[in-house]
């Protein structure tokens, strides 16, 4: 692999990661949907450190230049990431669903018994 | 047996206060209108008019509304449940006749239907062809002949309000929700109705590309042919 590639890797990952630390001391993202990109981010690490790995994983596959075996591994990467998204929107949706629901039911029932409250006290 | 009649209500500023008065001056069962975050004055001409309603706070679409107002049902120990559309389509004066197979306790849910007798607002060459469609792929599915999938003039007994609370769908809920009905060993039965033309909204459907909404339902349909909802109390 070119040592340019492997530089720009590095960079890369050097970047993403300070990127990652600071969202998340800022509360902005949730270590727990945070984790799977630091894990990427090693991934691409090792490629860079280790560029022989990716050789040797081209042969394996028979694919001729190894850079598209890392487009591969990232088109599949993503392509994972992006479904474990739609599932968590899918039950986020749901929740909030069932959320709004209840909320509007209790309030109802409690303009309800609010009423019957206040048209006691007219009467006595 | 204690009904109520469930009005899924989005912008229907026009025809709110007087299908409320209809309903009153027809029948005597229960009416829940549920707003579904109107941005015209549906809120306020409920609350003034003092018509029993739910605000959601948020915007679910027709599925969600309709499917707060199973839960509210249930909450409250209703028997029956009826779904009648806020836009003036249905007929209040003929809710007992889809109430009546649940009543003798021959249905589980009960469909109204425009195409047994033929008669009324028959809704355009179009959609005609889409609801023959889904009547088709249920038939494929299941083996029975809904002729009108698409109608949201529909009652409900407590089982089947039990299977909607678990699961229905968020945007044209009523032919995926009726397969669902069959698959659970529900019995579904259609009655007669006539329908009207819409006298205020718009149709949920018009504003949406046909050709996603013919994809999204009939997949919804056969996926719901192949799914057993557990009820747990």
């Amino acid at each position: 692999m070119l040592i340019e590639l492997r530089i720009i890797m590095a960079i890369i990952t050097v970047a993403m990661l300070f990127f990652f630390i600071s969202m998340l001391r800022k509360q902005k993202m949730e270590l727990k949907y945070c984790l799977i990109w630091i894990f990427a981010l090693l991934g691409v690490t090792i490629f860079a450190v280790f560029p022989q790995l990716l050789d040797m994983l081209s042969s394996l596959l028979g694919i001729a230049t190894p850079v598209f075996t890392l487009f591969l591994i990232c088109i599949a990467f993503l392509t994972c990431v992006c479904i474990g998204l739609t599932i968590v929107v899918s039950r986020l949706s749901d929740r909030l669903n069932k959320l709004t629901q209840n909320i509007a039911i209790a309030k109802r029932e409690s303009d309800k018994n609010s009423n019957k409250l206040s048209r006691e006290s007219c009467d006595e | 047996m204690k009904t109520l009649i469930i009005i899924p209500c989005y912008n229907e500023q026009e025809t709110i206060t007087t299908l409320y008065d209809e309903i009153r001056e027809k029948t005597s069962y229960d009416v829940v209108v549920i707003n579904d975050c109107s941005t015209d004055d549906s809120r306020a001409i409920l609350r003034d008019e003092n018509i029993p309603h739910i605000d959601l706070p948020l915007n679910l679409g027709i599925g969600g509304a309709v499917q707060t107002g199973y839960r509210y049902a249930l909450q409250n120990n209703y028997d029956i449940a009826v779904q009648l559309d806020g836009d003036g389509q249905h007929d209040p004066g003929q809710v007992h006749k889809i109430v009546a197979p649940i009543e003798q306790g021959t249905a589980d849910l009960v469909i109204g239907s425009r195409y047994l007798d033929k008669v009324g607002f028959q809704s355009s060459a179009m959609r005609r062809a889409g609801i023959k469609f889904f009547k088709f792929l249920i038939y494929c599915l299941s083996g029975k002949r809904i002729t009108d999938a698409t109608s949201g003039f529909r009652a409900a007994n407590r089982g089947v309000m039990q299977l909607f609370e678990k699961n229905y769908a968020k945007d044209y809920p009523e032919p995926e929700s009726n397969m669902l009905a069959i698959s659970n060993k529900l019995r579904v039965c259609e009655v007669p109705v006539t329908m009207r033309e819409r006298q205020g909204g718009v149709s949920s459907i018009k504003a949406l590309q046909p050709i996603y909404y013919m994809i999204k339902v009939s997949l919804g349909i056969i996926i719901s042919s192949t799914m057993r909802v557990k009820i747990t109390d």
